[in-house]
């Protein structure tokens, strides 16, 4: 009996809490300092999925989806510094673990620029209204994908992006 | 002993459940719609325009300058103390379409034009490129070619269709083109018609080596003393420029001359050395 009701009660808890959750909407900011003019980027169609069983989340961005100001930067973006023709999409894969508060950290690899790095991200997930929020913040090298930047001093660009972001995730319908 | 079994039955199908669901994660995932590959990075790569046009609401500022002969030697100063210059300025009214002017000081040629990209090299679309040009110019040059050349005599027009396709680091482009001078040598004919070849090759990002030939079909006399165009070059990329530098054996600029009348004799060493400088301004914001 007691088996039983240990059995139905893990299928109705199950039940209850959704298990895979996806995005709904969000954004990714890329910031970067540069000499001549700030560089600005907003990608408005992140993909993310969350596994509530095993704590598995998974982000893609495709990188042509970055929105930039002025759409020269937007080409070069593309065509020189990330080369999305061949690396269309950037990448997390890992684990997100909840700490007291409402902090959270993910731990995983991150890809892009067909290069792969372990990562630990610090954020926060907030529950509201049946919605899971993660907000969170990280700097990124370029030199570690290997995203060359040209020594031109009208155009010096940080070698440091700041990388800031905020998803809606809703249970999978 | 069978809640053991019932036990260890559902342990197992909770971790295979588990297993099963591992990559199905990414297939929640979608891919965007490959990029359109850029077949080249300039609207014009020498003399030629390319198929690529600017985004809706950029306004692009391009000085095209070309020497004198480099044949003219020390009294010449290689070409430098004579130059031709153009200075033109173009709008992308949409992402498709974009309309120009131009002067240039060689025979005072005052010129407009309209370009429009009619295709893009797409991954899993299309494999080149297809843009169409019309160009409409003015010759102020007095008593050019002859006096009689007065008044609407002094209209000419090209029309070309371009196709390009970029492989890898190779940029190829051909353009049919079609010159109509309202006014002409009657053994030349009034309408001329080129076979206009254009290729780039990346060397690095940013740096590319160029070269463009127009074979002139002889469907009537050609004019005397010119040659079938060609140029060569290099490009370089910087952040909101072009910058190519090259030599024809033209100094002339407007399509209408180039194509038709390039006049310097290169087995005699007349070239021209030449360069373009753009500039790209975004007047819309985007969105």
């Amino acid at each position: 009996m007691k088996w039983i009701l240990l059995a139905l009660s893990c299928v109705l808890f199950s039940a209850d809490t959704p298990d895979i959750w996806v995005t709904e909407k969000g954004w990714v900011r890329m910031f970067s300092d540069a000499t001549l003019e700030d560089i600005e980027a907003w990608h408005r169609k992140p993909q993310v999925v969350y596994r509530n069983s095993d704590h598995k989340l998974i982000i893609k961005l495709p990188v042509s989806q970055f929105d930039f100001k002025n759409q020269t930067m937007e080409d070069h973006f593309n065509e020189h510094y990330m080369e999305t023709a061949q690396f269309p999409n950037a990448t997390f894969d890992g684990t997100m673990s909840e700490q007291t508060g409402g902090a959270a950290i993910a731990k995983g690899n991150l890809t892009m620029h067909g290069v792969t790095k372990p990562v630990e991200i610090k954020g926060t997930t907030q529950n509201l209204n049946g919605k899971m929020i993660l907000k969170g913040a990280f700097k990124v090298k370029t030199a570690d994908y290997g995203i060359k930047i040209p020594e031109l001093l009208f155009e010096k660009i940080a070698e440091e992006i700041d990388i800031t972001f905020e998803f809606t995730l809703a249970p999978k319908p | 002993m069978t809640r053991f079994i019932l036990f260890l039955s559902l342990t197992f199908t909770c971790i295979i459940q588990l297993r099963a669901q591992d990559d199905s994660l990414w297939s929640l995932t979608e891919d965007a719609t490959p990029l359109r590959v850029q077949a080249f990075s300039g609207v014009r790569l020498i003399n030629q325009h390319t198929t690529e046009t600017r985004q809706k609401g950029m306004l692009v500022f391009i000085i095209q300058h070309r020497f004198g002969e480099i044949s003219g030697g020390w009294y010449e100063f290689f070409g430098l103390d004579n130059a031709n210059t153009r200075i033109g300025l173009e709008y992308s009214l949409t992402n498709r379409f974009t309309f120009g002017i131009g002067r240039s000081s060689y025979l005072k040629v005052g010129d407009a034009f309209l370009k429009y990209r009619i295709l893009d090299q797409q991954k899993g679309k299309s494999f080149f490129s297809l843009a169409a040009f019309t160009g409409f110019y003015h010759t102020a040059q007095k008593d050019y070619p002859t006096p009689e050349a007065t008044g609407i005599r002094r209209i000419s027009y090209v029309t070309q269709l371009m196709a390009s396709t970029k492989i890898g680091r190779f940029t190829y482009q051909l353009a049919p083109s079609w010159t109509h001078f309202n006014y002409a040598d009657s053994s030349n004919g009034n309408d001329r018609l080129v076979l206009m070849n254009a290729a780039k090759f990346k060397i690095t990002k940013r740096f590319s080596v160029t070269g463009e030939y127009g074979y002139r079909l002889p469907l009537m006399d050609l004019p005397e003393n010119t040659f079938n165009y060609f140029g060569l070059g290099i490009e370089i990329e910087t952040g909101g420029h072009e910058f190519q530098i090259f030599l024809t054996n033209t100094f002339a600029i407007a399509e209408k001359d180039f194509l038709n009348t390039a006049e310097s004799n290169a087995s005699e060493g007349a070239l021209h050395i030449g360069f373009n400088i753009t500039r790209n301004f975004q007047l819309l914001k985007k969105k």
